[in-house]
């Protein structure tokens, strides 16, 4: 995720909090900060607001994420895995998480769009 | 554009034969004469600054100038050739493959005045010659143009010019004759290409495949985020694009008629539904519709809806736009991964395979009610393969000949420099 989409999502949190029980927040400190970004997440969560859960649960995952679980270690695959067959296709390009709306892609590597 | 000028208005004045003839004036039609003049300028308007716009906003803040500077080089350097010997190599009678130089540097052209004779081309006998030669120079032009987004930021400005002037020679001009001249082969054939799916959209989207592949990747490319420089001015230079594309088909029809009408609507409802189908398929995949989505579904929908805008009708129009938007969305992201290549701005994926599924539905959706024929969709798969296959293999060989006289390829310092920099000695402040 590009840190200008983090930089949104720490703002809106910032401003619904404001509104809501009035504790101003360092937007660009959260970004910087993990331990900082954990300490208005908890506080966010204490207040029984859905927007404000809501946010907390995004920039939760947009700035810490959980920690990489180890994968099983792989074979290497053989060569005619990477080939260019159509057979292989649809299973290696839309099995790719580039195509899992539920993990966010770097945005601009490899890709314009 | 065959179709709409060999069937409607040829049948009106029955030239003798084909290519250009001389008429009394009193013969032009100012309604017919005065649309080709504005969608001349329309088409002009997409390329410049359209299309410049469109790609300066989708490269580094480094390259946003040299991109505007090859789009409007481009666009002197192919007026000059189509003076030269495009146009009389795109329509003057010759052979099947290729038309023939009796018209180089417009020589033949006939405007006088005080006989009141003016020539006009067999496939617009009621418009002046020389409009005609304008109209398709725009084409002739945004063809190539096309092409830049393909090896964006990294092909030397020498390199670029040497391949453009061959590239619209050898490639543009024979590809434009196969299917707009009466005597080409694919017009013969019955492939229907109304405004340019294939000689324009297909032809530029093979071969930017073909430099991207040629040039190789940019430095980065796959490890570090390429950030487009202002998606704002890509916004502006798409809707250029959408707004010109009214000229771009509405004047194929070669007359201010009912099929020209029925062009430019058609051309409004695909360019909508391709652009809410990418959109669509693009919030259900990635979580977020994007303002770069919404520009390349509605210029994909124009794409597809190209060849077949003198065809179809608006229902019709809204099947292949919706169609175009979900497969130029695929083709941009799920093929160029697959492919592997460099293709920096999509040229392939948006044009090359929007052309395709336009040509293909044109066989599929012509309507003979409003084109005057049925669709092939075997001669419609003649056209492509034939595009491809040529395009293809003489973009290779022209890239080969340029890559041994000048060098393609800017230097890495140069590349990281950028191109505004390295290659015109200015920058975006």
């Amino acid at each position: 995720m590009l840190d200008s989409e983090k930089f949104a999502i720490a703002a809106h949190l910032h401003v619904v909090l404001r509104r809501v029980n009035g504790r101003v927040t360092d937007v660009e400190w959260m970004i910087h900060s993990s331990e900082y970004a954990r300490e208005v997440i908890r506080v966010a969560r204490t207040e029984d607001h859905p927007e404000l859960l809501r946010l907390a649960d995004k920039l939760e995952a947009a700035l810490l994420p959980p920690a990489p679980v180890p994968k099983p270690e792989r074979r290497a695959p053989p060569p005619e895995a990477s080939s260019r067959e159509a057979s292989d296709f649809g299973a290696s390009r839309f099995a790719s998480s580039d195509f899992d709306p539920v993990v966010p892609r770097q945005r601009y590597v490899g890709t314009l769009r | 554009m065959l179709s709409a000028h060999g069937w409607a208005l040829a049948e009106a004045a029955k030239p003798t034969a084909p290519g250009p003839f001389v008429v009394p004036m009193a013969q032009l039609d100012a309604g017919n004469t005065a649309w080709l003049m504005v969608s001349a300028a329309l088409v002009l308007l997409m390329s410049i600054p359209g299309l410049a716009l469109f790609y300066a906003g989708m490269v580094r803040k480094k390259n946003i100038l040299a991109t505007m500077a090859q789009t409007l080089a481009v666009c002197a350097l192919v007026s000059v050739l189509w003076w030269a010997v495009g146009y009389s190599l795109a329509f003057m009678p010759g052979n099947e493959f290729i038309g023939s130089l009796k018209g180089a540097f417009l020589d033949h052209l006939m405007m006088d005045i005080r006989s009141g004779e003016v020539s006009v081309h067999s496939l617009v006998p009621t418009v002046p010659e020389a409009v005609f030669v304008m109209f398709q120079m725009t084409f002739a032009i945004i063809t190539p143009a096309l092409i830049t987004g393909a090896f964006a930021e990294r092909m030397k400005f020498s390199a670029l010019l040497w391949f453009m002037a061959l590239w619209s020679v050898l490639v543009y001009a024979p590809v434009a004759h196969w299917v707009w001249e009466p005597g080409g082969w694919l017009a013969q054939m019955g492939a229907l290409d109304f405004a340019g799916g294939t000689v324009v959209h297909i032809n530029a989207g093979i071969a930017g495949l073909v430099c991207a592949w040629m040039l190789g990747r940019r430095i980065g490319f796959g490890q570090t985020a390429l950030m487009p420089a202002n998606l704002g001015y890509t916004m502006i230079g798409a809707c250029l694009l959408w707004v010109g594309w009214m000229g771009f088909n509405g004047g194929s029809a070669g007359a201010a008629d009912g099929r020209a009408g029925m062009a430019m609507l058609v051309t409004q409802m695909a360019a909508a539904a391709a652009a809410l189908s990418w959109m669509l398929a693009e919030w259900l995949v990635r979580g977020t519709p994007t303002l770069l989505g919404l520009c390349s579904g509605a210029v994909a929908g124009l794409v597809a809806i190209t060849p077949a805008s003198g065809f179809v009708g608006p229902q019709s129009a809204v099947v292949m736009g919706v169609l175009a938007g979900v497969g130029c969305y695929w083709g941009a992201t799920g093929l160029k991964r697959w492919l592997g290549a460099d293709d920096s701005l999509d040229v392939f994926g948006v044009h090359g395979v929007g052309g395709i599924i336009g040509a293909v539905l044109t066989g599929v959706l012509a309507a003979p009610a409003i084109g005057g024929v049925s669709g092939s969709v075997a001669a419609q798969l003649a056209g492509v393969a034939g595009t491809l296959v040529y395009s293809g293999l003489v973009t290779a060989a022209i890239l080969w000949v340029v890559d041994r006289v000048v060098g393609l390829r800017v230097s890495a310092q140069a590349e990281r420099d950028g191109l505004d920099l390295s290659q015109h000695g200015e920058r975006v402040e």
